[in-house]
């Protein structure tokens, strides 16, 4: 697992800014994805790869990939998979070899490496995703985030506005039936989503995750990277009273930014916008899903903003918990955690599992002092000793 | 291909073939045109200009544009002389069916006046589905439909799309090339661009002018300007990212998808 650490290598040339950022990614269709009833659906994805075991892990959305102004990509792509993918570079204006399209540029088949190579000549929000049979190789999952920040961590592009913490939030959907088998699905032509998601997330489990629940103290520019992948449409509601500010769509700053308290983004659209929060609020963002077809709402999530939750994550409450163990832990952030290990104080792995809404078993572990070693779906990784008694 | 005033125009009822299936459509184009797309109708900034059109269906027709509260009536089977006011140069506006059926089979295009450019082309994005084309065909009472199958550019869904020479964008890095783009369907798209960013010139519906985008929605009855300069050569898909709507019939890749030809 340590070497997952190192798959994302930066290599810095000889001034800074001048940075070759490599990437290594794979694409499977063997994955599962939680649902907010409990239900585990299949999904297809890309996840980050050790490039020396060829082992990886798929996550929806797959793994947000960041780099800076200037920094040339590649990104080195394996697919073990049955099926043909590829890597196409949403709004990244690459050239045709790179682009993804597999009549235009190439396929990547079973067994097959390709590396996607390109310049982060602007700053700002862009997806990537398959470009094989796209309408089934998105609904099962084959997409995520890729932002090219500004040289300085706090601006939005140089010399734009500043910044005091982000979002970057990504709307998509699912019909439930398709993920389950998709070769049941029907006709494409009449899909209709069920799920609506949020960094991969529905319903309750937004509330549960550091990365869709937005926490601010106040006295804060909250940066909110909005991007739709969806099949439907999205209309993104601001509480009332609270305005943003949108400075830029699709990776260029806009000839005027404009305020609103509600913003409909189409599919394959991004948007920055910030929000000032002069104290701390709490209060929650609706976003409707609509159909394309004829505007009909097909559902909502909801976007807490320092809202109760059940499983509060604040970096003041317990990690872990019982801690003392009873058997089952419990750990917040849930939907965060890409895996968890649990440790001998001498580093030997003894149980390696992703914990779900049940916890995670360790009964089976003799009483004494244990690591849990928790890895977050954004590469970071977290050490908390466990007590177990008997 | 498009329409000059020298052209005489006509009104008719086709039935296009696009994927498997064919559908009663209604189309206005050259009197010898051989193809099913609606021709774009050119005007002049300088002077008034006349077409003449001719009704060639079985029902009176009465062509509309909202934009200027204009609207002329041609009895079926007759001709009529239509006079079109002289607008500013880069003005387009939208002239359809006033018949809400004859409207949805696709009695729907654009009149207006170029910019100057190093070439222009021309995109009606139109979604059809047969039983309620059928309906209209037969004046049956009908209803907009939830689900169309077939999505066109120009009347033509991809692969078709690319041997429209309206449809598809061919130029050189560095040329001014304009997109005139139509949506006459009752659906909402977002066009993606691969490869390019396009200035959006003229926005009818959501205030966009001026921003620089890869992606867009296009409302039911929009028109978009769009300005691309093009950085790099290659060859580029245009697609809707409302994603049903690139295939056809169901079956992927097909329906509104075109091409960027850029030459170095």
């Amino acid at each position: 697992m340590n070497k997952l650490l190192t798959i994302l290598l930066l290599t810095f040339g000889s001034t800074l800014g001048a940075r070759t950022v490599d990437f290594y990614l794979a694409s499977r269709m063997d994955g599962v994805h939680p649902l907010y009833d409990g239900h585990f659906t299949n999904i297809w994805g890309y996840g980050f790869l050790d490039p020396e075991t060829l082992s990886s892990r798929i996550s929806l959305p797959a793994p947000t990939l960041r780099v800076r102004l200037g920094d040339t990509v590649n990104l080195h792509f394996f697919n073990p998979s049955e099926e043909g993918h590829t890597i196409h570079l949403h709004g990244l204006d690459v050239d045709q070899a790179n682009d993804g399209v597999p009549h235009t540029s190439f396929y990547v088949l079973n067994g097959q490496w390709a590396t996607y190579s390109f310049v982060a000549n602007h700053t700002g929000n862009y997806l990537y995703h398959c470009h094989v049979t796209t309408t089934l190789h998105l609904t099962m999952g084959m997409y995520g985030m890729l932002i090219v920040d500004s040289e300085k961590p706090d601006e939005l592009f140089p010399g734009g506005p500043k910044f005091d913490r982000e979002y970057p939030l990504l709307f998509s959907d699912m019909e439930r039936a398709w993920n389950d088998d998709y070769t049941t699905g029907g006709s494409f032509i009449e899909f209709e989503a069920d799920h609506f998601l949020v960094n991969g997330l529905s319903r309750q489990m937004v509330y549960d995750s550091a990365y869709t629940h937005i926490q601010t103290p106040g006295n804060e520019r909250v940066l909110l990277r909005l991007m739709n992948i969806a099949y439907s449409g999205i209309r993104i509601d601001l509480p009332p009273g609270i305005i943003g500010e949108v400075h830029t769509s699709d990776g260029r700053e806009l000839p005027e930014p404009f305020q609103t308290g509600s913003l409909v983004v189409y599919p394959g659209e991004r948007y920055s916008m910030i929000i000032d929060f002069p104290r701390r609020y709490v209060g929650k963002i609706r976003v409707t899903h609509f159909d394309l077809n004829g505007l009909e709402e097909l559902g909502e999530s909801i976007i807490p903003i320092n809202e109760p939750s059940p499983h509060p994550f604040d970096e003041s409450n317990a990690i872990v918990y019982p801690n003392p163990s009873n058997g089952v832990l419990h750990f917040n952030r849930l939907w965060d955690i890409r895996e968890v290990e649990l440790m001998s104080s001498g580093g030997k792995i003894l149980l390696q599992a992703q914990p779900g809404p049940d916890g995670m078993d360790v009964r089976q572990i003799p009483p004494g002092i244990y690591l849990c070693r928790i890895h977050y779906k954004d590469g970071s990784v977290q050490l908390v000793k466990m007590v177990q008694v008997p | 291909m498009y329409a000059h005033a020298s052209d005489t125009l006509a009104i008719r009822h086709i039935d296009l073939k696009v994927g498997s299936f064919q559908y009663p459509v209604t189309v206005i184009q050259g009197l010898h045109a051989k193809d099913s797309t609606n021709a774009p109708i050119l005007i002049s900034d300088e002077k008034e200009i006349s077409y003449v059109i001719l009704n060639s269906t079985d029902r009176d027709q009465v062509l509309f544009i909202e934009d200027w509260n204009w609207e002329r009536e041609i009895k079926a089977g007759q001709y009529a002389t239509i006079h079109f006011p002289s607008p500013e140069k880069g003005t387009w506006v939208r002239m359809n069916s006033k018949d809400e059926g004859e409207s949805y089979a696709g009695l729907s295009t654009v009149v207006g006046c170029p910019l100057k450019s190093d070439g222009w082309f021309y995109w009606n994005l139109k979604s059809y589905e047969r039983g309620t084309l059928e309906r209209i065909r037969r004046q049956e009472s009908f209803s907009i439909p939830k689900w169309p199958s077939a999505f066109t550019f120009n009347n033509r869904g991809f692969p078709q799309t690319r041997k429209d020479t309206l449809a598809v964008v061919k130029g050189h890095v560095g040329d001014t090339l304009h997109i005139v783009v139509l949506n006459s369907s009752s659906s909402h798209h977002s066009l993606h661009f691969h490869g390019y960013h396009v200035r959006i010139l003229k926005s009818t519906c959501r205030s966009m002018e001026g921003w620089l985008k890869d992606t867009f929605p296009l409302f039911p009855g929009e028109i978009k300007v769009l300005e691309l300069v093009p950085h790099q050569p290659g060859m580029y898909p245009v697609h809707d990212h409302n994603l049903v709507s690139v295939t056809m019939d169901g079956n992927y890749p097909g329906g509104m998808i075109t091409m960027l030809m850029i030459m170095p």
